[in-house]
C-alpha cells in the first residue's frame, strides 16, 4: 500500500497536492507530513487519483482541515472518485467541512 | 514522588518485552469481557455481534442494553479512529459513555448528542473521532429507532424480501460540538432483521486490490436463509475474500424480531 504526491504552485501563496494511490491510516500520515512542511495560505489536495479512503484517512484530512482553519490558512479537498465521495459522504465529511468553511 | 518528564521517558523505555506481552494479552483479555458478551436475553428479540481485531486490540465497538421496565433495547456498534492499544483505549471511553447516557436517553438521535457531548473535548484533543450507529426497538410497538453518526448505512432484511440499506445522515462523533442527530424510524415485523457493521467488512481487499464492498454483503444477506449463522457466514467469507490478510477490525451486529 503506497501513495504518490505532486504538487503544482498555482500562485505564490497558493499550491495544488495530486495524491494517487490509496489513503489508509498507514499511508496518510505521508500526506499529512507533506502538508505540514507547506508555508503556503492555501492549498488544495486533489484526491482525483485516489482509488480507496477509509475512514482514518478521511478523518485526519478533516483534522488538518481544521488545524489550517485555527491558522488562517485554508485547505480544501477535490476531485474525488465517486468511491471516495461515498465513504466521505458517509461519514458526514462535506456536512462538517462546510461548517468549518463557514465559521 | 515526581519525576521529571524525562525520568518518565526513560522508565518507559525499559519496560521489558515480556512484561509489555504479558500487559498486552491482559488488555486483550479485557477486551473480550468488553465486547464478546451475550445480547441480553428478550423474549422478542435474537440479536448477535461479534468482532475480530486486525491486531491484539481494536478499536471497534459493539453493544446492547435491555432496558426491561422501559421496554427498550438498544444496540451499537461503533468504530473508533485508529489501530491498536490507543484504539482499545479510545473504544473503552466510547463504551464507557454509551452505556452511562443511554438509560438517560429519549431515543438514538439523543443518544448520539449526547455521547458526542461528552466526547468532544477528549477526541479533539487526541486529534481522533468515533463512527456510531445506534439502534432501539421498542417492545411497547415493535418500532425500531435508529441514527448514524458517520457510520456505514445498517441493513433491513424483511421476510421474503430483498435487503436494503438503511440510510442516515450524521457526522462522526468528535467532530464538532453540539450536534444534533436526526433519527428514522421503522416496523419490524415477525422475522425481519436488521444488520450493521463496521468500515472493515466493506474494506477488506482481496489480492486485486478490489474492495469486499456493499454489494456482497447484500447479496450474502438475501441468499442466506439461517439467521443464527449469518454474521459467522459473511466474517468468513469477508476473510477467505482477503485471503486472511485482515486489515482493520471486523464487527457485526444482528437483531432479529422473534416469531410467536
Amino acid at each position: 500500500m503506497s501513495i504518490k504526491m505532486s504538487d503544482e504552485q498555482i500562485g505564490v501563496n497558493h499550491t495544488t497536492v495530486f495524491v494517487e494511490g490509496e489513503l489508509d491510516i498507514f499511508t496518510i500520515e505521508t500526506l499529512i507530513e507533506k502538508i505540514d512542511r507547506l508555508s503556503v495560505t492555501r492549498c488544495n489536495v486533489n484526491l482525483d487519483g485516489v482509488t480507496f479512503i477509509d475512514s482514518s484517512g478521511i478523518g485526519l484530512l478533516i483534522r488538518k482541515v481544521m488545524d489550517w482553519k485555527e491558522e488562517g490558512r485554508i485547505l480544501t479537498i477535490s476531485d474525488m472518485q465517486p468511491v471516495v465521495y461515498e465513504v466521505m459522504e458517509e461519514m458526514g465529511a462535506f456536512i462538517i467541512l462546510e461548517e468549518v468553511y463557514s465559521q | 514522588m515526581m519525576k521529571n518528564a524525562d525520568a518518565n521517558a526513560a522508565e518507559t523505555i525499559v519496560i521489558p518485552t515480556n512484561r509489555l506481552s504479558a500487559e498486552l494479552k491482559e488488555a486483550a483479555n479485557v477486551q473480550k469481557v468488553l465486547l464478546q458478551h451475550e445480547a441480553p436475553s428478550c423474549f422478542l428479540l435474537d440479536c448477535k455481534g461479534q468482532s475480530i481485531p486486525a491486531h491484539y486490540l481494536g478499536g471497534d465497538y459493539y453493544g446492547f442494553i435491555y432496558e426491561e421496565e422501559k421496554q427498550k433495547y438498544w444496540v451499537f456498534t461503533g468504530d473508533v479512529m485508529g489501530k491498536g492499544i490507543p484504539a482499545f483505549a479510545k473504544m473503552a471511553m466510547l463504551r464507557t459513555a454509551i452505556r452511562t447516557l443511554a438509560p438517560q436517553c429519549k431515543g438514538p438521535a439523543d443518544l448520539l448528542e449526547k455521547v458526542n457531548a461528552t466526547l468532544y473535548e477528549d477526541l479533539k484533543l487526541l486529534k481522533s473521532f468515533a463512527t456510531l450507529f445506534c439502534g432501539m426497538y421498542n417492545l411497547t410497538d415493535n418500532t425500531f429507532t435508529y441514527a448514524s453518526a458517520g457510520h456505514p448505512n445498517a441493513i433491513l432484511k424483511r421476510e421474503g424480501k430483498a435487503s436494503e440499506f438503511l440510510k442516515a445522515n450524521g457526522i462522526a462523533i468528535g467532530f464538532l460540538p453540539n450536534r444534533t442527530y436526526s433519527e428514522k424510524i421503522l416496523d419490524l415485523k415477525p422475522n425481519d432483521y436488521i444488520c450493521v457493521f463496521t468500515d472493515g467488512v466493506l474494506e477488506a481487499m482481496n489480492e486485486d486490490k478490489k474492495q469486499f464492498g456493499k454489494e456482497k454483503i447484500i447479496e450474502i444477506v438475501n441468499e442466506h436463509s439461517d439467521y443464527p449463522t449469518l454474521i459467522q457466514t459473511i466474517t468468513e467469507q469477508v476473510l477467505t475474500y482477503s485471503n486472511f490478510e485482515q486489515r482493520d477490525d471486523v464487527t457485526m451486529v444482528t437483531m432479529k424480531r422473534i416469531s410467536h
